[in-house]
Formats: structure tokens, C-alpha cells, sequence
């Protein structure tokens, strides 16, 4: 695998971890969804509108999410994401190998240690 | 408020998606850079630059056409959307119509059973109805020209013998047999008169309703000898009654 590629990959595995990881606990609709990583991440990730979306649509194409329009009292109408019985084990599964792949890396430059 | 709505969607138009789907995203995406706007606005941006950043995202190297090209697929057909444009003939919007339909009836079958069952009765009363109207006023009478023929009244009772207050004018007999037999404007007349004839032979009198007539085979069509036609009922009962060529009716058989 190429540097390029591989790069292109650990971005789209990561995005996709975060989001499944941040509607696990309850619904967010996709601006809440692109605020918290921005938030969260001190800035250093951000979603804008023309990246965010076709991940979501991929990922609710996949059965791993699932989007639902409701209106919630003083709001307007928003569309708003869950986390499917089957995007559990998805998030269970790519946290484990995101553990793994981190602690080997740590191990291999010794980040751990610094 | 700059409107974001028709940015939107004229980057999703080469995209060709679904009508309803299309709508969907663009009220999505409209909405998340109504909400940055907002954001861009509370930082210090004037109107004018939180619209252009804003923009900026939505354009930012082509990733939303790419990303949703790979997702959304393309409508095989164009389904109107509530509210939306109609396009095409009746038969085209016609399966997605009934598909429609029964989605709606599967539902709800409580309203799927009502609807099914009003409709069922509806047809039924109209067409009980109808059946009657055509019995009584639309078919036309089982005789060779229904269309000539004519029901007489007599306008200006003054000085002739009969009673013309009734449903129909009523004349003697002598009276009729003079209009019938001197009478030019009609090939031919008929005439009738109810009344009630006793059909037992002996002991308990047994009355049936029944009718004299004259002349009803000539106005039918039917010939001027002697015919046979049902004239009375009497429940699910009646009386054939048969003329002879000299016109006069005899109460036959029973049917």
C-alpha cells in the first residue's frame, strides 16, 4: 500500500469511527455531529458540509446508521442519526483494531515513552 | 438569512437523483449551512463573508458530488414528489401510483377495510340503483320501434264522455273503437283497462289483478293475430293472457 493510500484509508477508517462513536449514546444530527469533532479534537479535525454528508449517506447506505427526520421541542425539523444494532458491532470491532493499531505504533516510535 | 436551498441543489443536479431524495439532502445540507452561517456570523464575519465561506465548504474540491456519487443512485425514473411538478402521461405515473397505494392500504388496515368496504357497498347501491333507472326509464321497450311510440292524453276534455282526470284519459268502449278505427296519425292503437277476474271454476272465489287490452300487438309489432303476452302478476305469480285474431283477450293459463 502506497503512502498515499494509506493515509487516504486511516482518514476514512478514523472518520468513520468517530462518527459511529459519537451516535452511540443518542441521536445528533450532522452539524451537532461535525461541531463535537471540531470541538473535541481542539480543532485539529473538522467536517464541513460536503465531507460530512456523503460519509453519513455511505454510512446509512451500509445499515451501520440510521437517519431519521424529528422535530424536537424549540427546533426545527432536523434529520437526526442513530446507531444500528449492526453499526454496535461495527464501532466494537474498528475500536479494537484502532487500540491495537495505536498501541503498535506507540510501541514501534516510542510515543508511549516521549 | 441567505437562502442556501437552491445552492444545494444546483450541486446535486448532475448528480440526477430521485426527486424525493434530492429534496431530502438539500433540506439537510441547507440546513447545516444555515446553522454555519449562524456560526461564522457570531465569530465577527460580516453577511457577505459568512455566505462566501459558507459557499466555500459546500464547493470545497468537488468531495460532495464525488462522495454522494458513490452513494445515492441515479433514479431510473423520475417519481414526482409530493407537491412536485407533474410530468408525462397517465400511464407513466401509473404503477408508482398504485405502488402508492398499497403502501398506504398496508399501512393502515383498519382504514384499508373501511375504504374497501365503502367502496363496495357504494358500487353496489349504484349499481342497484342504475339497474332500477334502466328498467323503468333507459331501456327502451321490448317492441319493434320504440321510438314511435306515443302516449295520448286529451287535452280539452270539454264535452266528451269519460274521465280524464285520471293517470290516463279513459273512454268507453264505444268511444275507443270510434278513435281506433277512424284515427289517422298512428299505424296503430292500444288501449287497456284493470280490473279484477275471478279464476275459480267454483266454490272459493280466487281474484287475481289483470288488464283488457287491445290492439298492445299491433302497436309491439309483433303481428295482428292472435299473440300471447304476460299482462298481470299476482306475487310470484301470473297470467299469460292469449289474444285470438278477432282481438279479444281470453285469460289463459296460469305461469
Amino acid at each position: 500500500m502506497t503512502m498515499p493510500m494509506l493515509d487516504r484509508e486511516l482518514k476514512k477508517g478514523s472518520a468513520e469511527l468517530m462518527i459511529l462513536s459519537l451516535v452511540e449514546d443518542r441521536p445528533r444530527h450532522g452539524y451537532e455531529i461535525s461541531k463535537i469533532i471540531e470541538t473535541r479534537s481542539g480543532g485539529t479535525l473538522r467536517f464541513n458540509v460536503a465531507s460530512l454528508y456523503p460519509l453519513l449517506y455511505r454510512l446509512e447506505q451500509r445499515g451501520w446508521i440510521q437517519g431519521r427526520w424529528a422535530e424536537k421541542a424549540g427546533q426545527r425539523r432536523r434529520r437526526y442519526y442513530k446507531l444500528t444494532a449492526r453499526g454496535r458491532k461495527v464501532l466494537s470491532t474498528q475500536r479494537t483494531t484502532w487500540q491495537s493499531f495505536v498501541a503498535a505504533m506507540s510501541r514501534i516510535t516510542g510515543m508511549e515513552n516521549a | 438569512m441567505p437562502e442556501f436551498r437552491s445552492e444545494v441543489r444546483t450541486r446535486l443536479a448532475s448528480l440526477k437523483l430521485a426527486p424525493t431524495r434530492e429534496a431530502a439532502i438539500v433540506e439537510e445540507m441547507a440546513q447545516h449551512l444555515d446553522d454555519r452561517f449562524e456560526e461564522l456570523r457570531a465569530a465577527g464575519a460580516s453577511p457577505h463573508e459568512a455566505y462566501a465561506a459558507a459557499l466555500d465548504e459546500l464547493d470545497q474540491g468537488g468531495l460532495l458530488a464525488k462522495g454522494l456519487r458513490q452513494t445515492e443512485r441515479q433514479a431510473r425514473f423520475d417519481p414526482v414528489p409530493p407537491g412536485g411538478p407533474w410530468h408525462g402521461g397517465f400511464l407513466t405515473h401509473l404503477g408508482q401510483d398504485c405502488r402508492y397505494a398499497v403502501r398506504g392500504l398496508r399501512l393502515s388496515p383498519g382504514f384499508a377495510v373501511v375504504a374497501v368496504l365503502s367502496l363496495a357497498l357504494g358500487i353496489g347501491a349504484n349499481t342497484a340503483i342504475f339497474q332500477l333507472l334502466n328498467a323503468v326509464r333507459l331501456r327502451n321497450l321490448p317492441v319493434r320501434n320504440p321510438g314511435e311510440l306515443f302516449y295520448l292524453k286529451v287535452p280539452n276534455s270539454h264535452g266528451r264522455v269519460g274521465n280524464f282526470r285520471a293517470s290516463f284519459p279513459m273512454f268507453t268502449n264505444p268511444i275507443w273503437e270510434q278513435i281506433r278505427d277512424h284515427q289517422q296519425a298512428f299505424s296503430a292503437l292500444a288501449a287497456w283497462n284493470s280490473t279484477s277476474f275471478n279464476l275459480a271454476t267454483g266454490g272459493r272465489s280466487h281474484i287475481v289483478r289483470g288488464m283488457y287490452v287491445n290492439g298492445f300487438l299491433q302497436c309491439a309489432g309483433t303481428g295482428s293475430g292472435g299473440g300471447e303476452v304476460v299482462l298481470c302478476r299476482r306475487r310470484q305469480e301470473g297470467l299469460r293472457i292469449t289474444w285470438s285474431s278477432d282481438q279479444l283477450p281470453v285469460l289463459a293459463k296460469p305461469f
